[in-house]
Parts: structure tokens; sequence; C-alpha cells
């Protein structure tokens, strides 16, 4: 089975990875990259803790402006949802391009506000693809144990710009009537269209 | 308003410098968008290109600068975006 691992360049994510590459998963890679609003900080340590996972193919999308679109024409307490939808639904479409099964995140519960069960719960209907979580219920201390065993830690600790687009009183709950409110006044297919046609692919090794 | 009251220090990543007006002001974000290049526009936060340098420019007065460590040369941008976002 193969599937496609949503590297942030944090801690979590590649230890997701390594989960499930423990259960005998293939994996391919996305980074969503927020530049101009950072650095290419994460993606760079994207590629070096994909590399480090032996992961091959990391495919980095440029979904700044995207994320502008989201500030400038919704609520922005439900930015962060709204953002991990798209970014969901984005990497829907590339797993359906590269013929992965099911995707795989860092998420942890109730580890940041887009991380309630609300939250994820709406996050999750974005897509039909199934959405694999092997840190759900993790203590961060336990994912950082892990991550120092498998040598992922010191690749990924090291200062980040926070987002910069993220509000202050981000929401913790949320309803679907609501988002997709929200989003009818975005081309969220246009989006990820282009999304798609102008994403890098970087081979690893 | 007194564009030299600023204070720069390290944001609370530590991932960069920002400038921070002693209160948050609003800025004019459409001379910032006359006056320079625009690499991305989100309404409440722009990145501006100055002097070969990406800056993140929030309406409410705080400046994040992306990549600059040079102190000095943080102050002199920091002066010319503040003289120009509150003319």
């Amino acid at each position: 089975m193969k599937g496609l691992l949503l590297l942030s360049g944090g801690i979590d994510s590649p230890v997701a990875g390594y989960r499930m590459q423990q259960l005998g998963v293939d994996l391919i890679a996305v980074h969503f990259s927020s530049e101009p609003f950072t650095t290419n900080e994460a993606e760079r340590k994207s590629c070096v803790l994909a590399e480090k996972l032996g992961i091959p193919t990391l495919y980095v999308v440029l979904h700044g402006s995207c994320y502008s679109l989201l500030v400038k024409h919704c609520t922005h307490k439900y930015y962060y949802i709204l953002m991990r939808r798209l970014m969901l639904r984005t990497a829907e479409a590339l797993a359906q391009q590269e013929q992965c099964d099911f995707l795989v995140t860092g998420e942890n519960l109730g580890q940041v506000a887009s991380q309630t069960l609300s939250n994820m719960a709406t996050i999750t209907e974005a897509v039909r693809i199934p959405v694999l979580r092997p840190l759900l219920c993790n203590d961060k201390q336990e994912t950082i144990a892990l991550a120092r065993k498998i040598g992922t830690y010191d690749l990924s600790k090291g200062p980040e710009f926070c987002c910069v687009l993220g509000p202050k009183h981000p929401a913790t709950q949320s309803t679907i009537d609501v988002i997709h409110t929200e989003e009818s006044s975005l081309d969220i297919c246009g989006m990820i269209e282009q999304s798609i046609k102008h994403m890098k692919c970087v081979t690893v090794f | 308003m007194n564009h030299h009251q600023f204070s720069i220090e390290l944001c609370k990543t530590k991932a960069g410098y920002e400038a921070t007006l002693p209160k948050p002001t609003p800025l004019n974000v459409d001379a910032l968008r006359k006056h320079y290049t625009v690499r991305e526009d989100a309404g409440i936060i722009l990145v501006i290109h100055v002097d070969d340098e990406d800056v993140i420019v929030h309406q409410y007065g705080k400046l994040i600068f992306k990549t600059l460590t040079d102190n000095k040369k943080i102050t002199q941008l920091a002066m010319k975006i503040y003289e120009t976002a509150t003319a």
C-alpha cells in the first residue's frame, strides 16, 4: 500500500511517517510551503527529513498565495481550519495522481486550535480519501522521544516563523455548514488545480 | 508619529527579527503597495520587497524581517517603511 505523507518540517510529521513505514507502507511526501510569508527553512527541513526516512519523492506545493486568499475573503478565526482543509484537498488531488491509497499526517488531538475533535471532524470532511493519523493520541513527549530515537528530532528542531497569517484567537470549534459558507466565497477547485500545476517535484535520492 | 520610536527584537520563535511600534498603530498599507514591490498581499498582511529584502508587514505596525540579522540595516529599513506607511 502507498501513502502520501504531509511533511511539514516539524517534529511530528516525520514520526508519523516512520510509524506508517513500520507497518510496511511505502510513502511519498508533500510539503506545503507558506512562502513568501516564511523563509524556505521548513521546505529545506522537509527535504532532509524525507531523505532521512528514505522517502524518494517530495512534492513542494507553493501555497502562500492561496493562504492570502483565505485571509482576504474568509472570517479570520476559521483560518487554520480552512487552511488544513485546503491542504488535505490538494493532497488528495496529488494522491490520486500518484495512486496513493491514503494520506498520513502528524496531527495530534488537542495540540493546537485546529486539532480539537470538532475541528478535526470539520477538516476531514473536506476529503474522501482516508486520512491516517498515527500520532493522534500520543503524548508530545512520546513523539519527541521517538523522533530522537529515529534521528529526526535534530533535523526538525530549530526556529521557524510562526504562522504570520493566523488569527490571534483561532476557532476551537466549527461546523461543516459554517465552513462551507466560508469556502463558498472562494474558487477552491481553481486553487487546487493551480497548486498542483505549479508544484515542484524534488527527487530526494 | 515619531518614526524612531520602535523596538527591534527576535520574534517569539526566534526565527527572525521584528520591529514593533510602542502601541498597535494602523499603517497606510495602500501607501506601501504604491511605493514598494508587493510579493504577496493578504490584505491585513503584506510581503514587500525593500532593498533586496523581504519584509512582512502587519497592518497594525509589526514588521518581520525574514532573513536580515544586521541590526543597523533592520533599523534603516524599518525607518524607511514606517515613514512611508505613516506619512
